[in-house]
């Protein structure tokens, strides 16, 4: 059942509008004021969404949008604008043999509006030479390339590359926003924020596979503007502070915290996790990471069945791999519970709905993948490290 | 103890309110723009009169929160109201030997604000002419149905509907002025085939009164639009169909009855179940996959039982109905017996009644008590309606309301004429 | 910038047994963009017994430096003492671990002429040593929010904001306000603030006046002064009896967990147990973080922090009782009732906030039309409103009944503005 993803502003709703036949539910972001402040589902009924519309759009909203509205009613900012210039930052794209993704995630990041900002695309281990040259099309993106195959050791070799105060990273088959840069900017006026991370909605939602992964693995953290800090946030669930695909970081982090861990995420046999391995540091260290739901991007799910299977394996594996530095290397006697607070709570229900089929199961397949991956999570990372 | 009953239109202006001698409090129908925003109470601390100042307070402080979606939200999108093209609308009221009560409600229903439409009272076997005289000189058409049964009457009523929409409303209510144009916007969109519509006490000066409205939760189903489909309700949702609206205030798009069929005639009042045809109607319509909204801007006046006797009789019939009903949904499989048994067992007799029995929080427990009697004893009515209708079926032969004579095609659905039209029960 | 409209500085430090970082401080006044002639440094050795002395004397500064010595009286006493012995218009105080950035007294400096007779706070962000300990990161924590929060425009200002690191002050104003108050243990920053506050002297933040604090402090350290602290606070609550309700000390009656409640009554009834008690719990507290258990780690260290800091009240007062009755004596809710205006938002908010700026009210009452939105409290110890603070006050405290008031408004069918 194909999902049509819709992006709407409250100010200016159509009072009906048309949605082509195949799809039969519509996902729609709701923005105030150019701010995204909700999000609803809603069923399409003969190529029209329904009437309750604008009711539901509310509701999903909440009280987020008048917040929002009487911030712009009172000109009032609760991040306010600075009179000393927004940092200059370089835009980092990782990408693997994905030509056709790049290529539109080049398109969106031309559309930005230029405060300086540099582009650049890490080549990380490919296969052909079609990424090269799809670069060389734009005069201003940079190209580099990274031999070590590894996102983690792409990001870093990012890090290393950088020319400008702040890196913003995204995914190669995320499509930013044209006010993306501009909101990660506007928080890191705190000195103490090392990372900023955005909200991810999906691109599209045509497969079923790209439904069950929004469902169950979802990059969306919320639509409120949350500061995280060691204070108020467990570290070792730094997982909540947001995703790779969609963050920003000072160039400063390589110092005050160290660098991404490269025996994990993509492409490496841990597949995932070197993204909130990272938060997880920084939090630990005393530092903040700011989530904005205004730094919008939109990512492209995988498509097929299989490969979503491979990402809710690799998301097991990432997570104990995560675990397991945290336990052995860096002494977290915490671990333990919180595995196993994860097993009972989430994971073995989630298994025994499935198996007993109750309405709005996962998919047997894809909760065991998961937890195949769980249990070549420490082997992995031990293998990855050594 | 008594309470006054008022309405407001927060963008009318409102000027002190007079007559509350014997009152203690006032219970305000908050509108805006003839949308029921929500309840406020006012004290008139013992004085025959409240300042619009206590008035403009007391709704800021109790409804404030439910204000700023409905107000903002209509300045942030600035829509134009759009002038939604009057659909002719007939309005079907059933009554039997109530001619005071229909009195009142006729007069509400020919000062609608409405241009096109027409009324039919269907005369369900009274017993005196009162009626037929009431009628003879209002601008009303007459109808008169000898079998006795709330469902044969309403039948009725659609066979002899000319328009596309029919209408339903019961002899003791009072129409708002804006109802029929409440229910005309609902029907704009042409997926919807039913609308109910919110149903307020129009008095609340006795304790039985208070204790329905109150204790039991009255009539009403909330002040919050819904758009309700099969497909977003659990099954459970679905046969609590007493939450999508109730027959004093509920309209249909007639073709929906063709592919649907009509009103059960072994259900509601005036046969041995005491109840449930509207509730039946609109679970078998939404178990079909059609869309109901409940449009709380689509407000009638209703006027509660004034005796404690009556009251336990309501109470005692809604505990037999809903059994009935349950038992109709299992005669017409439109859910699983499993399912269904469960929910008998577990949310109607368990959670609903039995529960409420321990713990009946403002409801008198000897009234939780009658609506367990009733619903023990449904079984056996159900058998008694069943065989009622079936010897008045076969009785009379003039006049069978059977779908398809006044059809109107549509480009929605399809016109399917099916003998349902006889209560005779069926193997689907 | 030229050099008749430059001001005379004189930095005062004060100092005690800290050569060392004391170097480090002076080396960074040599390089200061100022021209260094109109500079005047004067380090107060308050009872210095590392040779700090000695090391002054051989110092060779490219400024005009000045070393008074006194008998150990406490960093503010040597504030005093040095403020009085200096000969420039403004005064700059720094503390002796602190590095200050080439441009410090340039920004103080324009400061003053942007906002002439008020006091200047500057920005002294903590620099931490290698391998932080949780205490330590939580005291970065403290410092950097305090600075963030000041640095917003529509920061209201409170006798709390005042930070002796990094003040300046011109030197008829110090005088005349009667410097520190040396009677007390520590907190004179706070006393001093609130006699500003009280006065109407305008405080305000030089977030490009950096001077980095290099921090030494240690969780055992920390102790020690919040105990102090709690001395301090008792004879502030005495100087100014609208403060007493606001004061950490009028929690004395409020739930806590069982042992915190347990130490709270060890510290007025039988102290000796009680210290043994925290001495106890402050080494788990070492088990804790190197277990890394940060929750209970926090929990714990604020449990004995509060300890400490009933201690040094028990100190001064003696008893509960004694705590019971010097809380009558103050008034719960601050009512200025003298000094509170109405404002009807009706009339658009920037007439409103030209009225604030205008009357400097300590509270205000708001309404919009006939509707009343709320108050803005009067707060002790805060500076009197300003058209600034209506925007943060009506967004934050009193969104939802403006939101009412703005539907009720809309529904009767007024048109709002947009």
């Amino acid at each position: 059942m194909p999902t049509a993803v819709l992006d709407l502003e409250f100010e200016h709703l159509p009072a009906a509008i048309a949605v082509p036949g195949h799809y039969d539910h519509a996902l729609i972001l709701v923005r105030v004021y150019g701010q995204p402040v909700g999000q609803a589902l809603l069923p399409v009924i003969g190529g029209q969404l329904g009437s309750e519309l604008r009711d539901r759009l509310l509701e999903a909203a909440g009280w987020n949008l008048w917040q929002r509205w009487l911030h712009n009613y009172l000109e009032w900012e609760q991040v306010p604008a600075t009179d000393s210039p927004a940092p200059a930052a370089t835009i980092a794209i990782c990408t693997r043999d994905r030509p056709e993704d790049l290529a539109r995630c080049l398109e969106a990041l031309m559309r930005l509006p230029d405060d300086g900002q540099e582009i650049m695309v890490v080549d990380n281990c490919p296969s052909t030479e079609a990424t090269r040259h799809l670069v060389e099309g734009y005069t201003r993106v940079r190209y580099v390339r990274e031999e070590r195959p590894g996102l983690d050791v792409a990001r870093n070799r990012a890090l290393r590359e950088a020319r400008r105060e702040i890196v913003a990273f995204t995914d190669d088959d995320a499509v930013p926003d044209p006010g993306w840069l501009r909101a990660l900017l506007r928080n890191f006026d705190d000195p103490l924020v090392l990372c900023v991370t955005g909200l991810t909605m999906p691109l599209e939602l045509e497969t079923s596979a790209q439904e069950w992964f929004e469902q169950y693995s979802s990059f969306s953290r919320g639509f409120r503007r949350t500061v995280f800090d060691e204070a108020n946030t467990n570290v070792l669930t730094a997982g909540q502070a947001g995703a790779g695909v969609n963050m920003a970081l000072r160039h400063s982090v390589v110092e005050c915290v160290g660098s991404f861990d490269e025996a994990l995420d993509a492409g490496t046999p841990t597949h995932s996790g070197g993204d909130t391995e990272m938060f997880s540091r920084i939090l630990a260290r005393g530092y903040r990471i700011v989530y904005d739901p205004a730094a919008l991007n939109w990512h492209r799910h995988r498509r097929t069945w299989e490969e979503l299977r491979q990402t809710l394996y690799g998301y097991g594996t990432g997570v104990y791999a995560l675990w397991t530095r945290k336990f052995l290397f860096e002494r977290e006697l915490t671990i333990p519970r919180l595995a196993w607070g994860w097993f009972w709570h989430t994971q073995l229900p989630r298994l025994l709905h499935a198996l007993l089929r109750r309405p709005g199961h996962m998919p047997l397949d894809l909760a065991l993948a998961e937890l195949r991956g769980c249990l070549r999570g420490p082997t992995a990372y031990l293998s990855a490290r050594a | 103890m008594a309470m006054k009953v008022l309405e407001l239109d927060l963008s009318e202006p409102s000027g002190p309110v007079w007559g509350l001698e014997g009152y203690t409090t006032l219970s305000i129908l908050v509108r805006y723009r003839e949308r029921p925003v929500g309840w406020a109470y006012v004290s008139n601390l013992q004085q025959p009169f409240v300042l619009p100042e206590q008035l403009v307070d007391a709704i800021s402080t109790q409804l404030g929160s439910q204000l700023v979606p409905i107000v903002l939200g209509e300045q942030l999108v600035n829509e134009a109201a759009g002038q939604v093209a009057a659909m002719p609308v007939s309005v079907v009221v059933c009554t039997r030997d109530r001619a005071d009560q229909l009195a009142d409600c006729l007069r509400a229903l020919l000062a609608l604000d409405y241009p096109d439409y027409e009324v039919v009272v269907v005369d369900n076997a009274s017993r005196s002419d009162d009626t037929a005289r009431l009628v003879a000189d209002l601008p009303v058409r007459y109808v008169r149905e000898e079998r006795p049964g709330l469902d044969w009457a309403r039948n009725r009523g659609i066979a002899e509907a000319r328009h596309d929409i029919v209408a339903f409303t019961d002899d003791d209510v009072r129409p708002d002025r804006h109802w029929l144009s409440a229910i005309a916007r609902a029907f704009a969109a042409s997926e919807v085939m039913a609308v109910t519509g919110f149903v307020a006490p129009a008095e609340l000066e006795t304790s039985a009164q208070m204790t329905f409205e109150f204790g039991y939760g009255g009539m009403s189903h909330g002040f919050r639009r819904r758009v309700i489909r099969r497909d977003s309700l659990t099954t459970r949702e679905l046969l609590w169909a007493c939450a999508f609206g109730t027959g004093t205030n509920m309209a249909f798009r007639r073709q929906v009855f063709a592919h649907v069929g009509p009103f059960d005639v072994a259900l509601d009042v005036g046969t041995p179940s005491g109840g449930g045809g509207d509730v039946e109607m609109f679970h078998r319509l939404l178990a079909r996959g059609h869309t109901l909204v409940y449009e709380p801007a689509a407000l009638v006046w209703h006027v509660h039982r004034r005796d404690a006797a009556s009251l336990r009789q309501l109470v005692y019939n809604n505990g037999r109905s809903f059994g009935t009903y349950l038992l109709t949904c299992a005669r017409n499989r439109t859910v699983s017996r499993s399912a269904l048994v469960r929910f008998a067992v577990c949310e109607w007799i368990g959670w609903w009644l039995w529960r409420r029995l321990w713990r009946p929080g403002s409801f008198p427990r000897r009234l939780v008590g009658v609506e367990l009697t009733g619903a023990l004893s449904s079984l056996l009515a159900y058998r008694a309606a069943q065989a009622r209708a079936r010897e008045l079926a076969a009785d009379r032969d003039h006049r069978l309301p059977i779908m398809g004579a006044h059809q109107q095609t549509t480009e929605t659905s399809p016109t399917r004429v099916r003998p349902r039209g006889l209560v005779m029960p069926q193997k689907h | 910038m030229h050099d008749e409209l430059a001001m005379d500085i004189s930095v005062i430090i004060p100092t005690h047994d800290r050569s060392t970082p004391l170097r480090r401080t002076l080396d960074a006044l040599g390089a200061q963009s100022y021209p260094l002639r109109r500079i005047e440094v004067v380090v107060v050795a308050d009872g210095c017994t590392d040779g700090t002395a000695d090391m002054l004397r051989h110092y060779t500064a490219p400024y005009a430096l000045r070393v008074i010595e006194q008998p150990c009286q406490g960093a503010g006493g040597a504030r005093n003492h040095g403020a009085a012995q200096a000969t420039g218009r403004l005064l700059l105080f720094q503390d002796d671990d602190m590095e200050p950035v080439p441009s410090l007294i340039q920004a103080h400096v324009q400061a003053h002429r942007r906002w002439p007779g008020s006091v200047i706070i500057g920005a002294s962000p903590p620099v931490l040593p290698e391998g932080s300990s949780l205490f330590l990161l939580d005291l970065r924590r403290w410092w950097e929010d305090q600075f963030h929060e000041m640095g917003r425009p529509d920061h209201r200002y409170t006798y709390r904001d005042l930070l002796t690191g990094n003040l300046s002050i011109e030197a008829g104003l110090f005088a005349r306000t009667g410097g520190f108050d040396i009677s007390l243990p520590c907190r004179e920053d706070y006393e001093f603030g609130m006699r500003l506050v009280k006065a109407g002297i305008r405080l305000a933040f030089a977030a490009d006046a950096v001077s980095h604090h290099h921090e030494t402090a240690d969780l055992d350290r920390s102790f020690r002064r919040v105990r102090q602290e709690g001395c301090a606070d008792v004879l502030i609550g005495r100087r100014y009896p609208e403060l007493r309700y606001a004061l950490p000390l009028a929690s004395l009656e409020m739930p806590g967990s069982r042992l915190s409640r347990v130490l709270r009554a060890y510290a007025f009834q039988r102290p000796g147990i009680g210290d043994g008690l925290a001495a106890t719990l402050r080494s788990t507290l070492n088990l804790l973080e190197r277990t890394h258990l940060r929750g209970r780690w926090r929990r714990l260290c604020s449990t004995l922090r509060d300890y400490w800091y009933w201690r040094g009240v028990a100190d001064v007062l003696g008893s509960r009782r004694a705590l019971a009755g010097f809380l009558q004596g103050g008034p719960v809710h601050v009512d200025d009732g003298a000094h509170e205006i109405e404002i009807d938002l009706h009339e658009g908010l920037e007439a409103a906030e030209r009225r604030l700026d205008e009357e400097r009210p300590a509270c205000v009452r708001i309404r919009y039309g006939k509707q009343p939105i709320g108050r803005i409290p009067p707060t002790p110890g805060a500076e009197r409103l300003r058209g600034a603070h209506l925007r943060p006050g009506l967004a934050r405290q009193l969104a939802t009944p403006l939101l009412i008031a703005l539907a009720m408004e809309a529904a009767q069918g007024e048109r709002l503005w947009p």
